[in-house]
């Protein structure tokens, strides 16, 4: 069974592909149709590749929404890693630090419905996003 | 099918003179590595001159694989393999958008045999080509 909470801990490249697998069970069990589920399914990797790649380890937790008749999937990407110095550039399309590909922030704000950051240098970085069904 | 190479459990097989490679599940950034490596090695070896990437297995391409298949597409274009990549579900072709990411100057086709049978008349009109450019 398809639990309706679930957290998995990043530290491998292992694991971003188990946190998309339990994205995608979960989207899908929310009653998002097949496009929707890969939409999330995508924006849960580039998270955690952020996780990965940025802070080397961290957390994803993905929870079921009801809301009134309305269902829908929350993420939550957290890490105590270095933390981002400029939230502003970093939510800039076509920003990037170290990698050409950027923190790909803006995409996955695209992907889902609701975003929120906050960050701390030296602190970590948490993410709430969600999308509704 | 006369041929079939397996890398990081991908099968991939040669089918009218064209390398054929169905990418199927999900593979860490080393194996997309490797297969690419795989890739380019069987196309140097088997002097084949089209490549299929067919991704209709793949429901979730983020950056750095999509970044990986049209590197290994525009490789095997410099080593003389015209190359068209099939398949994209329409999941995967809405979060590219999202993604920002654009498969440029990517030969593309709907389905793995459509992709074949592109190949095969670019081929032959590339090969009739270059016979009339020696005839001058």
């Amino acid at each position: 069974m398809v639990a309706n909470k679930r957290s998995i801990n990043i530290s491998e490249e292992i694991d971003i592909i188990l946190a998309v697998k339990e994205a995608m069970e979960m989207a899908k069990k929310a009653g998002f149709n097949e496009t929707r589920q890969h939409m999330i399914g995508t924006a849960v990797s580039e998270l955690a590749r952020n996780i990965k790649v940025y802070a080397t380890k961290g957390q994803i937790s993905i929870r079921i929404l009801k809301r009134n008749k309305n269902s829908g999937i929350e993420i939550i990407a957290e890490d105590n890693g270095p933390g981002i110095k400029n939230l502003g550039e970093a939510m800039k399309e076509n920003f990037s630090t170290t990698e050409s590909l950027g923190l790909g922030l803006p995409s996955v704000k695209r992907l889902m419905d609701e975003f929120t950051i906050e960050s701390k240098v030296g602190e970590g970085t948490k993410i709430i996003t969600r999308k509704w069904a | 099918m006369e041929k079939e190479f397996e890398s990081s459990r991908i099968v991939m097989h040669i089918s009218r003179g064209c390398l054929v490679v169905p990418l199927h599940k999900e593979l860490l950034d080393k194996e997309l590595r490797q297969v690419q490596d795989n890739i380019l090695d069987r196309i140097i070896e088997t002097k084949v001159k089209g490549l299929v990437i067919d991704v209709s297995g793949i429901n979730i391409m983020d950056t750095v694989m999509a970044q990986n298949i049209s590197d290994t597409l525009k490789m095997a274009s410099l080593l003389g393999a015209t190359a068209v990549l099939t398949g994209l579900k329409a999941g995967v072709v809405v979060s590219l958008l999202d993604l920002d990411f654009e498969f440029q100057g990517i030969r593309i086709s709907t389905t793995q045999e459509e992709g074949i049978l592109e190949l095969e008349q670019l081929i032959s009109s590339k090969i009739e080509q270059d016979y009339w450019e020696d005839e001058r």
